[in-house]
């Protein structure tokens, strides 16, 4: 088989919407509309009528909350929140309620396609599933044969991505990642490993429902729209609006959360760290009140490693950090002392997006220990500590133990798999083997990967690269083989076991056929690993098969989650208010304020401030990024009735920069990085005061090039694409991007 | 002040790109106004004696009067978004509509308005002026051309007695007629203005100068289709004068509603933006519907009185373009002065 | 006393996520790329001094509707418990009431006659609340009969400062926003 040199990037061509069928031109249509009135789509006339409600769970986002699918003559109408289940207690996000229009979305993928050559060119031929899942076996097969097991890498995200990781896994691959880790809260969660022997997963176990202050540091909650936490916010804000709370956001730009705050720091991008230091200093060693203002019975009791902590910060004082953040000594101590006058009942926000600048893991060291000094662990109105229930995972054989080991083992003993970025670098430089084939599940590994042009020139050194999607987003131009996933709404995928205060088991259920010709992952990874071999592994027939062996060995049944989409569990208490006793997986078995194990590896034990942050030259600006609450990473811009609403692909720069480089308020610009890297298309402006005069802001997931995506296509521009100067984390391989600057051209 | 919303149709539009009503309204509301000055002037000098004097203006205006209105009903119709509904303006009568009075007001327009065409012929028959040699003609006419006029003359010989008795009782009646006629035709003028003055919502129209400027711009543009169409110099002059006084009014009407709407509360004070800040609205109505359509027919037709210079129809001409575009610009500008874009200041 | 529903909305727990907008699409399918309802947000000050407010609006179901006294057809209507509906087997499309509306809650549905907002009265008909009340997740939308004293609707307007959009227009809205 000739083996393709170039990867051409193939538009998929245009194919009929063979979606629904339309009554346009009905003569009893028309007669009705004479006679009668009102569309036969409005409640108001019967439709909805009869109707049943299939509980089942969102996979929009990792969330997974509980929802109601109500269908009705065999259509989905709406998708409301499962009111039983703990994370949004019936009510779901913008997203999730748009949901509808992920599954009729007509731009979906809607056959299994081989790229294949014509001579000279390339395209994209639609082919049946046997032929599919045959190509793959084969291809995937003749990688290993060639290159190792090690030379198959599978980066997924979310479900039904666990079965293509286990698909790898299984041939003997230990090159797995998923992007949430080194690109988004990996940083964090070994942080709070190192500190407190507990990483903090998603959802966070926060409580700041009860809290007296929260503190958010970078974190735009409101936004950052994950119901539960939006919904303990609201009671937040509640209790804040009579008084009883207070509520701090220290952000470079005027976000949901800003507009609803006691203090709204104004920090200069990525300097965090010193703030953090700062407010750790002022908890030591400042006593305003005659008083020590951390939790002296608390750190006595739970925590080592104080003396070297109060030592480590005596220089980093308000007054110090002011040059640095750009926040006046006043307001960070005025924060520390409320922060301490109603501790443990406080909370400093972890945040969840940590990868910014290289300092990461330590940068959420100093999170950690700040709310170690305040007593939040454990309290009310800070974190509960909630062990999680105990069902097994699918008792399959034991995955086969990799030789050469994964491709940068030893470079980050403290992160438990391989980055995405570095999994990019080994396809790129063959060092230390070369991968050669790639699977890339649920994740869109062009838009989350910083500097997409390493990317996509590694995907030329692949002999195999298949994709598993539901909508033609850019990659899968690159791709070998692209396999269309049905959505969540038409299948059935793992269980999954969750806790937020509350241990539950949760299971979604197909609400309607899988469309067109997409089929659900867990088939494609079974039927692949049948036909390479590896039958043992994937010892069951269908997903209902898997869940119950799961499920039968905590002696329970697949029917009861599917009754309700809910099944709680046992529970015991998780506030030490309620009589929890804290323990820590620590090396010490207590809060390592000074941690042992990054001393081990000659990391510094107690966070210090190494380097002052780069900052723009003239005419540039930071480049911040979030998120809206319309909008799941690069996944929901094509769903019509969320872009039509949402004015996130806007950049928000601040008023008098927009004057200084005549950027007018509703105007289109091109952005551009210092390395010269351009957006492909016009931005539009939003001119405010509420972002700081030297950063820039805009919502992740826009800057679509795909035309197929016919709502997305062109609009806005992808962070990721300006972002070409990565701050690696020493400690866990994090890939840091706030560390760009970009300009406007005008 | 910075304010977002979500949808382009709740945003500011100015000048506006959004409308509610296009082309079709304005153009209804220049037929409709032109129609009501006809029915009025047809009226009103029939009235004074002046059928024969005037043949455009009394006989001309009454049998065009139906005919135009009939296109603007269409432009109506054409802007209606659910057209096979358009009966269900006839099965109400909602007291509080001004557009449900207007539906009824040109519905009854058309028996009227028939009736007093019925009459004048008649008349014109019995004592001939200069109508009557074109009425002969054109009866020639469909005599020789239409398919079937034998069989319709001889079903009119049979019924001809029968119609003695009405006939005689509109010929009667004729002066009643010719009240009817000027009193719908100032209903027909004035409800447009009272429509768009009734939205509360668009302080351009909610003023009550509307009603009697559109009523007069619809008599200035008859007074002006008169000097047109009218073939005797006396007639057209006589059309001329009084489209002067008619275009006086009009420039007096608007002086007023400026005054009133520049010391009026705060949403009618924006109400005059489109008339001096909008790129589009404040040229087109200062230049066009004032300039040209007010102002130089005004200057020009007193020259040819005195005169100065000959008759040309180019002013006349001038005069139905400001008045075409006097309803375009109230209309249109009208519909970008909302309350609720008033969140944008 | 007769019912008289109204809607209540705190402004201080909005956050702009428009939950509302895509509850009332999917609940009533109502074409894009129109919406029943709309967000206002409105920054005020200058850097670093900046305050914000969020508007989550739609038709008003005023006490004296505007669009109510100037349809033609008798098509625009007030309904049970003060809630104005459109009949669309009336309907002619002339788009008066669109015209007559201060605060542009209507529009032209693609089938022809005008629609807006309707409290989800299909709903409120089953002792439910309208789909956006219910999908809000921050809870700051409530909805009820403001002539029962005892509804949540008549307490927050008791307890709470609250305005209405313009009442200057003279239109008596029963959407009440509190700030």
């Amino acid at each position: 088989m000739k083996r393709i040199t170039r990867r051409e990037f193939i538009k998929i061509g245009g194919m009929a919407a063979a979606g629904m069928s339309l009554t346009g031109c009905d003569l009893a249509d028309m007669s009705w509309r004479v006679f009668g009135g009102g569309s036969e789509l409005d409640p108001r006339f019967g439709f909805g009528g009869d109707f049943e409600v299939i509980p089942t769970s969102c996979q929009i986002c990792y969330w997974g909350c509980g929802v109601h699918a109500y269908r009705t003559e065999g259509r989905l109408w709406k998708l409301l929140g499962n009111p039983d289940d703990p994370l949004c207690a019936g009510r779901l996000c913008p997203r999730g309620t748009a949901g509808v229009g992920m599954l009729y979305d007509e731009d979906r993928l809607k056959t299994p396609l081989l790229r294949t050559e014509n001579g000279s060119s390339q395209r994209f031929d639609g082919i049946a599933w046997d032929a599919a899942l045959d190509t793959a076996a084969e291809r995937l097969g003749k990688v290993i044969d060639d290159y190792g097991p090690e030379g198959v890498a599978v980066i997924t995200h979310g479900k039904p991505g666990h079965f293509f990781e286990h698909l790898v896994r299984a041939a003997g691959s230990p090159n797995y990642s998923f992007p949430s880790f080194s690109l988004c809260r990996g940083a964090r969660d070994v942080a709070y490993w190192l500190t407190y022997g507990k990483d903090l997963g998603s959802p966070e176990p926060t409580d700041y429902e009860n809290a007296k202050v929260l503190v958010l540091m970078g974190y735009h909650l409101g936004e950052n729209m994950h119901t539960t936490q939006v919904r303990e916010f609201a009671s937040f804000v509640r209790r804040a609006n009579e008084g009883d709370a207070k509520l701090v956001v220290v952000d470079p730009r005027f976000s949901i959360a800003a507009g609803k705050a006691w203090k709204w720091l104004p920090i200069r991008p990525v300097t965090d760290m010193a703030l953090l230091l700062a407010w750790i200093h002022v908890i030591v060693h400042e006593q305003p009140e005659g008083k020590p203002l951390y939790n002296v019975e608390y750190i006595e009791k739970y925590a080592e490693g104080f003396d070297e902590l109060r030592e480590n910060v005596v220089p980093y004082t308000p007054e110090w950090a002011w040059p640095i953040t750009g926040i006046e000594p006043g307001e960070i101590r005025a924060v520390a002392l409320e922060l301490a006058r109603h501790a443990p009942h406080v909370l400093v926000h972890p945040g969840r997006f940590s990868a910014w600048d290289g300092q990461d893991t330590q940068r959420s060291r100093a999170n950690a220990i700040l709310n170690a000094l305040l007593g939040a662990w454990g309290h009310t109105g800070g974190f509960f500590v909630a062990d999680k229930p105990s069902i097994p995972g699918y008792p399959h054989p034991p995955y086969a133990k990799s030789e050469r080991g994964s491709c940068d083992s030893g470079e980050y003993p403290l992160a438990g798999i391989p980055s995405p970025r570095n999994i990019v670098k080994t396809i790129m430089t063959r060092k230390p083997y070369p991968i050669k084939a790639l699977v890339v599940c649920g994740s869109n590994i062009l838009s989350c990967l910083p500097r997409t042009q390493d990317t996509i020139m590694a995907l030329d050194n692949l002999d195999f690269l298949m994709v598993v999607d539901t909508m033609p987003v850019e990659q899968t131009g690159y791709a070998d083989l692209v396999l269309p996933d049905c959505t969540y709404l038409e299948r059935m995928d793992e269980i999954s076991v969750k806790n937020f205060k509350q241990n539950f088991i949760t299971v979604n259920q197909p609400v309607t056929d899988p469309m067109y010709e997409s089929r659900p992952g867990w088939w494609m990874a079974r039927e692949i690993g049948h036909r390479m071999g590896l039958e043992e592994h994937f010892d069951w027939e269908n997903i209902e098969e898997y869940n119950e062996t799961r499920l039968a060995q905590a002696g329970l049944f697949l029917k009861d989650v599917t009754e309700k989409g809910i099944l709680p569990l046992a529970t015991g208490p998780i506030f030490i208010e309620e009589g929890k006793e804290l323990t820590f997986k620590t090396p010490s078995g207590k809060i390592e304020l000074s941690s042992s194990q990054l001393a081990k590896f000659g990391h510094y034990p107690v966070p210090q401030f190494t380097e002052m942050p780069e900052r723009p030259q003239p005419g540039y600006f930071y480049l911040a990024f979030g998120r809206s609450p319309l909008m799941s990473f690069s996944r929901s811009q094509n769903v019509e009735m969320c872009a039509a609403v949402d004015k996130g692909d806007q950049f928000w720069i601040n008023v008098d920069a927009a004057r200084m480089l005549g950027v007018h308020d509703g105007h289109e610009y091109y952005l551009e990085n210092s390395d010269g890297d351009r957006t492909p298309y016009k931005v539009t402006a939003k001119v405010t005061w509420g972002i700081r005069p030297d950063t820039i802001y805009f919502t992740h997931g826009y800057g679509h090039r795909d035309k197929r995506l016919s709502v997305a296509f062109g609009r806005g521009a992808s962070d990721t694409e300006l972002i070409s100067d990565i701050k690696t984390d020493p400690i866990m391989g994090a890939s840091g991007m706030r560390g760009n600057f970009i300009t406007v051209i005008v | 002040m910075e304010v977002e919303v979500t949808n382009t149709f709740h945003a500011p539009l100015f000048p506006a790109d959004e409308l509610i009503w296009g082309w079709e309204i304005p153009m209804y509301l220049f037929l409709g106004g032109l129609v009501a000055g006809m029915m009025i002037l047809s009226g009103a000098y029939y009235l004074s004696g002046r059928r024969k004097g005037l043949p455009f203006t009394v006989m001309g205006g009454a049998i065009l009067a139906p005919v135009v209105l009939s296109i603007g009903m269409f432009m109506l119709f054409l802007d209606l978004e659910y057209k096979v509904h358009v009966w269900r303006f006839y099965t109400a009568f909602m007291i509080t509509s001004p557009m449900s009075w207007g539906s009824w007001i040109l519905l009854i327009i058309y028996p009227v308005s028939v009736l007093f065409i019925v009459a004048l012929i008649m008349e014109e028959l019995k004592d001939p002026g200069s109508v009557a040699q074109l009425l002969g003609r054109a009866g020639g006419v469909i005599a020789k051309r239409m398919p079937g006029f034998e069989r319709l003359k001889a079903a009119y010989e049979k019924i001809k007695e029968k119609l003695e008795k009405p006939g005689a009782w509109i010929s009667e009646h004729i002066r009643h007629l010719a009240w009817a006629s000027i009193g719908l035709g100032i209903a027909l003028g004035a409800y447009t203005g009272i429509l768009l003055s009734s939205y509360a919502a668009r302080p351009l129209w909610n003023s009550q100068a509307l009603a009697p400027l559109f009523l007069v711009s619809g008599l200035s543009s008859a007074a002006a289709l008169s000097v047109i169409a009218e073939r005797k110099t006396e007639a057209r002059h006589e059309m001329a004068r009084i489209d002067r006084v008619f275009i006086a009014v009009e420039l007096f009407i608007l002086s007023l509603l400026f005054v009133n709407l520049a010391y009026s509360i705060q949403s009618h004070q924006w109400a005059l933006e489109p008339f001096i800040g909008s790129e589009v609205y404040t040229p087109l109505f200062w230049i066009l519907v004032v300039g040209l359509g007010l102002i130089t027919p005004l200057v020009l037709e007193l020259l040819e009185v005195r005169k100065v210079i000959k008759f040309t129809v180019a002013v006349p001409i001038l005069v139905l373009i400001g008045g075409l575009f006097l309803r375009f610009v109230f209309v249109y500008a009208g519909q970008a002065v909302c309350w609720c874009y008033f969140i944008f200041r | 006393m007769s019912k008289r529903y109204a809607m209540v909305i705190d402004t201080t727990l909005c956050i702009g996520c428009k939950d509302c907008l895509m509850a009332c699409q999917t609940e009533n399918n109502v074409p894009l790329p129109f919406f029943r309802e709309w967000l206002v947000y409105v920054t005020g000050g200058t850097f670093p001094n900046v305050h914000r407010t969020i508007r989550s609006e739609r038709c008003h179901h005023c006490d004296r509707p505007p669009c109510v006294g100037v349809c033609p057809t008798g098509s625009s209507h007030v309904d049970e418990g003060g809630i104005v509906l459109v009949d669309p087997k009336k309907c002619t499309g002339c788009k008066a009431c669109i015209a007559a509306c201060p605060y542009n809650a209507r529009f032209v549905h693609p089938e022809g006659y005008v629609d807006k907002c309707t409290f989800c009265i299909h709903r409120v008909e089953e002792g439910q609340k309208p789909a956006c009340v219910e999908v809000c997740p921050t809870h700051c939308l409530y909805f009820g009969d403001i002539n029962d004293p005892t509804s949540e609707v008549s307490t927050l307007i008791k307890s709470r400062r609250w305005e209405t959009l313009n009442p200057e227009a003279g239109t008596r809205p029963e959407l009440y926003f509190l700030y």
